[in-house]
């Protein structure tokens, strides 16, 4: 019956682009991680927590750190050669959750504040926090699969857009400029760099694409805590702090082609466009060196 | 300064569609999307400021209506107020009622400085600000593009936007200032700060806890649509022009 309910749902057009309006599909049962796996300290309690403190690492704690933040630029890289039209976001799902629990990982997202899900798969309008379910992509879709693993102690936290089949120019465009104001940002970042600076920055670069930044959304302190602080918010701000070495974050900013203005979904994760235009998102993890910066999510 | 008090309302979003009721009693809200009134949110923005500059102890936010005006609360708590007070009513709220609500808090919580918007987009009467100083006694200051505050000597400069320019006044605290559009930018409440406001603490109470009551004194005579605007016309000449507003507007 229900997904009766959801053929007849699918077909609901979105005015604003011709593509359909993205609606709940069915989401799948919980996933089994097996005991041997070390878990982060919130599952299974429903909390999310978010930690007022930085996390500067030393040599021992960066050692890990690393190896946290490549596995899951691995398993984003292997994530993103499932997208396919008709491939469902929850395929997707099983996937990544198989590889990181192959490698000994716990799939940070998995109950996170009762997320249901191994990673967050953000289709078209969806901002952010997107839950994998039945729903198949489709041709001209875009996607961010969003990555956190959790090894040996530590989180990385990763996502990027991937294209379903062949997109319009203006998704293009609008991923493009979402990853070139990730990297601008990225290349700003240094021992003394006020936090602030990451938000100057992209926000100027949505102004001039002529493009919106999502701000209530932020990047965050990433490491032995999944969130904490530094709070990187994308627009312009006025959070205090400074860059310091050791410190690891996430820069991950959300552009949209329309406004800015979110709704959250009843599952209360799902987060989408208030007028249905696209939204895309990229995100790495950022340490800060003595010299500048290093980017740890890289396979 | 120990405290500041800022009181925010709980209105219809200013991006929302609206319509009048058919029998013409007012809006229809069922259903609308409701926010914090945006200058209630710029005089937010500004105690918050304050509170970073460490010239103020602590920021509260309070305000007066429905239940669910507590979302309303809890988006201050995340923009950086420290605690909450809600006067739960559901009676139709009129200025002046607010207002001897207001200085009735202002009284028992004593603040150096009690903040509010200009006025709210759903009366747009910019009388409860100006009706508290009143009540209480305190200077007022309307208006504010400009708000500096030097607790040691117990004085607020305020630049107020009048119609002639800009005006600067000095007042003794404690006093009244109400914000205007350009006194600043108010901050995204983000999410994470949405998370940990759930945990910062919202005083409840009923106008009879303090000693008031909120009568009806106004009664909404009709609200109306304006008429709607005819088309333009356009003609072949200034000849033509000067005919038609001779004989047909009749304005020459």
């Amino acid at each position: 019956m229900s997904e009766l309910l959801s053929v007849q749902s699918s077909k609901a057009v979105n005015k604003e682009a011709g593509r359909e309006k993205l609606k709940p599909h069915t989401v799948s049962p919980r996933l089994a991680v097996p005991a041997h796996i070390m878990r982060p300290p919130y599952v299974d309690t429903g909390k999310n927590p978010f930690y007022d403190e930085v996390q500067v690492h030393d040599a021992e704690s960066l050692v890990k750190m690393r190896a946290a933040c490549k596995l899951a630029a691995q398993v984003l890289e292997y994530a993103g050669t499932l997208v396919q039209p008709g491939v469902t976001t929850d395929a997707i799902d099983k996937a990544v959750h198989q590889m990181i629990i192959d490698n000994g990982a716990y799939p940070s997202p998995l109950t996170y504040g009762n997320f249901p899900k191994s990673v967050c798969t953000s289709v078209n309008e969806c901002i952010c926090h997107g839950i994998p379910d039945s729903r198949g992509l489709a041709n001209g879709d875009i996607i961010n699969i969003d990555v956190t693993v959790y090894l040996n102690g530590y989180h990385g936290d990763t996502s990027r857009m991937f294209f379903v089949g062949s997109v319009s120019d203006s998704a293009r465009r609008l991923c493009e400029t979402t990853k070139q104001c990730l990297d601008a940002a990225i290349m700003q970042c240094g021992p003394g760099v006020p936090v602030s600076r990451i938000g100057q920055v992209i926000h100027e670069m949505g102004e001039r694409a002529k493009l919106g930044v999502v701000p209530n959304f932020v990047g965050h302190g990433v490491g032995w805590h999944f969130h904490s602080a530094p709070v990187i918010n994308h627009v312009r701000n006025r959070e205090p702090g400074v860059m310091v070495p050791g410190l690891t974050f996430t820069i991950e900013p959300m552009l949209v082609e329309g406004t800015t203005r979110s709704k959250t979904w009843r599952d209360d994760w799902t987060v989408v466009t208030a007028d249905g235009k696209l939204a895309a998102q990229y995100e790495h993890t950022i340490l800060i060196t003595k010299g500048g910066h290093e980017v740890l999510t890289v396979a | 300064m120990k405290r500041v008090l800022v009181a925010v309302k709980r209105v219809v979003d200013y991006n929302a569609r609206i319509r009048v009721k058919a029998d013409k009693s007012g809006i229809d809200v069922a259903n609308v999307k409701m926010s914090m009134n945006p200058f209630c949110e710029i005089a937010l923005e500004e105690a918050v400021r304050l509170k970073e500059k460490k010239l103020t102890e602590e920021v509260v936010a309070v305000t007066i209506g429905v239940k669910a005006a507590q979302d309303q609360l809890r988006t201050a708590l995340a923009m950086g107020a420290d605690r909450g007070i809600h006067v739960l009513t559901d009676a139709e709220l009129e200025p002046l009622a607010v207002a001897r609500l207001l200085a009735a808090l202002a009284q028992r919580d004593e603040p150096a400085l009690f903040l509010l918007g200009k006025q709210a987009i759903d009366g747009d009467n910019n009388h409860t600000g100006q009706m508290l100083a009143g009540l209480l006694g305190w200077p007022q200051a309307t208006f504010a593009s400009k708000v500096e505050t030097d607790p040691v000597a117990g004085t607020a400069t305020v630049t107020r936007e009048v119609d002639g320019g800009l005006q600067t006044l000095r007042l003794r605290l404690p006093a009244v200032v109400t914000s205007d559009l350009r006194l600043n930018e108010p901050r995204y409440a983000t999410l994470p700060n949405i998370m940990k406001a759930k945990r910062k603490p919202i005083e409840q109470l009923s106008p009879e806890a303090l000693g008031m009551d909120v009568p009806k004194r106004l009664e909404i005579l009709r609200v109306e649509e304006p008429p709607k605007r005819k088309g333009g016309v356009r003609v072949a000449s200034v000849a033509e022009l000067v005919d038609r507003l001779h004989n047909e507007a009749k304005v020459l």
